[in-house]
């Protein structure tokens, strides 16, 4: 026991011996790299006034290059040239403007030619006579001579009150160009003003503009934050910011009369995280300018950019990114297998649905193909009540005139059967009268008297004066039938157009007159016909159409009369139109059946013998020619059909 | 004797006729419209080195617009030399004898070019020998003295015709250089009327500046564009006193048998002016012309 209880002792001072060592290693390597991090601060801040200093050193040799610009910009040839022209008394109008225009074409060059990183360094250039007007004012978009003293652009302006502004530029002793400030940031501008002296004399003064943005971004821009990510510089002209970048702003800065060129000023201004932070500020000035560079260096910078809790919070930090990372993945990771599940099941429900739609639409082009069937059917039947419409028309008309014809050709028949009887009884008279003639010339008969007597016997006998007389009745009789026949053909042709054009002037009485005489069969047995013709200008129309709706009306007025009754046919015209009206005195049509009169298919007749189409058709020819057709009816009174037939203009 | 005298009568009249025949035969030959500079495969430019028409080393305003003309024609362009007193004739065939607005027409010549480009001055007596194209070129002669001259450069009224009269004025007994048969013929400013002496140079027109400024005599007289080169070469030895002719304008010359290529030359102006490259010429070898005639560029720019 005695020997276990030693060794639990001696291990507990081993553990507290090694902890402490740890710890002390600890405090070791922690003051170690506090040691480290300050003297690297430290070689950091010395490194950044040094870069500062170059900073300092780089413009203020950009600015001396400005200073030779101005001095190369005056000793332009084309200057000269035009103060020696001004001077040898020449005007604008004839010759001086020339020398101005190369002198201001010179200027535009140099604007064009001077350029820094690519950005063109000068954004205006003015020469002012000594008078103060400004007979050049080229700028970097644009050109302008003013030496009317006209106004140009800011943000310098050379006309009215503002012109006391360019005056302090002015310096007419000769040297090197000064600089000058107007306005600040992106507002401002830095001028370089040189006097031109002319043989001696002072003769106006050339100034140059740059933007200090310009001289900033190229010797200057550094960072955005000077909080977190280090220096910022700022642009100093006669004790004010000249130039400050975006994120420092000037009410914060300490004012430049209060820092010292190698002294640092400390003060502090909110962070980018709104907590205080403390700020350096170093004045460096940019020799041979009236300007100065102030960095802005932040105090977290200089000391501790890297103290061990700093960095426990930023491995923390690096932790909880890995594990959020991690967890963001898994999520991730699941969200997509539920969202590969989902498209799997989409996709297989997209299968079905085209397997569906490809079943609907299969079905749907077989009810399709039915209905096409029907429709075809339905064509066809229609075709067949069309031509069973036509065939009862033809038939009704084949019956009128087969009347008309069947009386004539019976009694010329007739005629004709009579009159063979008669040839051959005058053959055989004829015949008889040769055989008593021949025997009285061959002497078999002696006495011509007989003869004679003979054949006045013969000829009583065989009523040859009857016949002679009879056969010239028949002849004439059968000749009147004959006419009838040509009559009856001669209306048939002129109801049917036959030997006609289709389209074509017509005379619409005569179209009514010959459809009568086709119905005139079935017409006339029924009702007394009453002709009121108007005197009727001829129509172009397709005339056996129209007669066929002639037609159609007549035969349904017939078929309307019971027993007797009256047709009557009206014909007139206005100055537009040509009117037809067929009244009948029929049993008339209740509404219900007026109504419909003209719809396809439509009868009151019994099964098989009408087919419903004539007025319907009827009404289709008289659209066809631009007509109207009305009908009025009134049941047991009789019906009244009228068209109207428009004449063209 | 009497039959010898009329057979030498008879034989001058054919020799005329046949000469004249000829003649006529070898100018229609040389009559060069638009068929026969595309027959022929060549533009030929009749020029004289003057200002910055025609520079005299191979380029010039005139030397660049003739040369795209040609390649608008689909032909070569070839310079011909020519210098002001032939080169009418060197154009039509006929050698001309001017009377201040009018001229007289003389022997023939032989033919050496299709067109005149070298900032050539629309003036009466030329319009009645050649036809001009559209104006190419704005112009105005005005009176240049040498620096050290006791003469003073006028003051601008506004009034042209006022502004004429002042400069006349300063010429009265004063040595004055012109140069005939150019657009500084005396005869077309009546110097005389102006009581001037005046000199006939006998060099070329590129010379008269230098020759003021070499004391040959203390004033000439040069149109604008040539003023405007003056200037620039020698500054401040040379001083524009005033004007003396009114606005003139400047064209290119055809024949009066060219006029498919006048019109084709005129067409080809009117895009160059429309599309900017004219405009691009005018710059580059006038950059200030802009500045006097603002109302003739106005349009094209």
């Amino acid at each position: 026991m005695g020997v276990f209880r030693s060794f639990s002792i001696i291990r507990g001072i081993a553990a507290i011996l090694f902890s402490l060592a740890l710890v002390v290693y600890l405090g070791f390597l922690l003051y170690s790299q506090y040691r480290y991090q300050s003297e690297l601060q430290q070689y950091a801040l010395s490194h950044m006034l040094a870069d500062v200093e170059n900073r300092s050193t780089a413009a203020g040799y950009f600015f001396a290059e400005r200073a030779d610009d101005m001095t190369r910009l005056a000793e332009r040839r084309e200057l000269l040239v035009y103060f020696e022209n001004l001077a040898l008394g020449m005007s604008m109008e004839y010759g001086l403007s020339a020398s101005l225009m190369e002198a201001e074409s010179a200027f535009k060059t140099f604007i064009e030619t001077r350029k820094l990183a690519d950005r063109r360094i000068y954004s205006r250039l003015v020469f002012l006579d000594s008078s103060g007007e400004a007979l050049i004012d080229v700028s970097e978009n644009a050109s302008t001579r003013t030496n009317n003293g006209g106004s140009v652009p800011s943000p310098l302006m050379l006309d009215g009150e503002s012109r006391e502004t360019w005056k302090k530029l002015v310096t007419k002793e000769p040297g090197r160009a000064g600089f000058l400030a107007e306005g600040k940031g992106r507002q401002g501008v830095i001028i370089l003003s040189l006097p031109y002296l002319f043989k001696g004399v002072y003769s106006g003064q050339i100034l140059a503009m740059i933007h200090p943005g310009l001289v900033y971004d190229h010797f200057l821009a550094e960072s955005d934050s000077i909080v977190s990510k280090g220096p910022a510089f700022a642009l100093v002209y006669n004790e004010r910011y000249l130039f400050t970048p975006d994120s420092l702003l000037c009410d914060r800065l300490p004012s430049p009369s209060s820092l010292a060129k190698g002294k640092a000023y400390e003060f502090s201004m909110n962070g980018d995280d709104g907590s205080s932070v403390l700020i350096n500020a170093y004045l460096t000035p940019i020799s041979g300018t009236p300007f100065s560079l102030t960095a802005f260096i932040s105090a977290n910078d200089e000391k501790q950019p890297s103290s061990p809790k700093t960095m426990i919070l930023v491995t923390g930090w690096i932790g909880i990114v890995i594990l959020g990372g991690t967890f963001i993945i898994i999520r991730t990771s699941m969200k997509n297998a539920v969202l590969k599940a989902t498209q799997d099941q989409i996709m297989h429900m997209n299968v079905e649905l085209e397997q569906r739609v490809m079943e609907r639409t299969a079905d749907i082009e077989a009810s399709n193909q039915k209905v096409e069937e029907a429709y075809a059917d339905l064509k066809a039947a229609q075709s067949q009540m069309l031509q069973q419409e036509k065939m009862a028309s033809i038939g009704q008309l084949a019956a009128g005139v087969a009347h008309e014809i069947n009386n004539p050709i019976g009694f010329m028949l007739s005629n004709l059967g009579t009159l063979g009887k008669y040839a051959q009884r005058l053959l055989e008279f004829g015949r008889r009268q040769s055989e008593l003639i021949e025997a009285l010339v061959k002497g078999a008969s002696a006495d011509p008297q007989t003869v004679i007597e003979e054949m006045k016997t013969l000829r009583k006998t065989m009523k040859i004066d009857r016949i002679s007389d009879d056969i010239l009745s028949l002849i004439d009789e059968s000749k009147e039938g004959g006419e009838r026949v040509k009559k009856i053909v001669l209306n048939l042709k002129s109801f049917a157009r036959l030997d006609e054009a289709e389209y074509q002037e017509t005379d619409i009485n005569e179209g009514i007159d010959s459809t009568i005489n086709i119905v005139w069969n079935e017409l006339k047995y029924k009702a007394d016909l009453k002709k009121e013709y108007g005197d009727l200008p001829k129509l172009k129309c397709y005339s056996s159409q129209l007669n066929q709706v002639f037609m159609n009306i007549l035969v349904n007025a017939t078929q309307a009369i019971d027993k007797h009754g009256e047709i009557t046919v009206h014909t007139w015209h206005d100055a537009g139109c040509v009117y037809i009206a067929i009244s009948d005195t029929g049993c008339g049509m209740p509404p219900e059946v007026a109504r419909r009169i003209f719809e396809p298919f439509y009868t009151t007749k019994e099964v098989g013998k009408g087919t419903g189409l004539g007025m319907s058709i009827s009404y289709d020819i008289i659209k066809k020619h631009n007509g109207r057709i009305r009908m009025d009816s009134e049941v047991g009174k009789g019906t009244t059909f009228t068209i109207e037939l428009p004449i063209p203009a | 004797m009497k039959r010898r005298s009329v057979t030498l009568l008879e034989g001058a009249l054919f020799l005329t006729a046949l000469m004249t025949f000829v003649s006529v035969l070898g100018t229609a030959a040389h009559a060069a419209d638009l068929d026969d500079v595309r027959q022929r495969g060549v533009l030929r430019h009749l020029g004289i080195p003057y200002a910055n028409f025609v520079t005299g080393t191979g380029d010039g305003m005139d030397v660049e617009l003739t040369t795209m003309f040609a390649g608008y024609l689909g032909v070569k362009y070839e310079y011909v030399a020519t210098d002001w007193g032939t080169v009418v004739p060197d154009l039509t065939g006929r050698k001309v004898k001017v009377k201040g607005a009018d001229v007289e027409m003389l022997e023939e010549a032989p033919v050496k070019g299709d067109m005149i480009a070298n900032g050539f001055t629309v003036l009466p007596w030329r319009q009645k020998v050649v036809n001009f194209s559209k104006p190419t070129f704005p112009s105005q002669i005005w009176l240049i003295a040498r620096a050290d001259s006791v003469v003073t450069p006028i003051k601008p009224t506004g009034d042209i015709d006022k502004d004429i009269e002042a400069t006349r004025a300063l010429m009265k007994g004063k040595a004055v250089m012109a140069l005939e048969k150019t657009c500084l013929d005396p005869s077309l400013y009546d110097f005389q009327a102006a009581g001037a002496e005046v000199i006939l140079f006998k060099g070329k027109l590129n010379e008269l500046a230098p020759a003021v400024i070499n004391n040959e005599a203390e004033m000439t007289i040069l149109d604008v564009p040539d003023a405007l080169v003056a200037l620039g070469k020698w500054p401040g030895k040379i001083k524009i006193i005033g004007p003396v002719s009114k606005k003139q304008v400047m064209g290119a010359g055809f024949t009066k048998d060219s006029p498919k290529l006048l019109e084709e030359y005129n067409k080809f102006l009117d895009k160059t002016q429309q599309d900017g490259s004219y405009m691009k010429i005018v710059k580059k070898y006038y950059p200030s012309a802009t500045a006097y005639f603002p109302d003739f560029f106005t349009s094209f720019q």
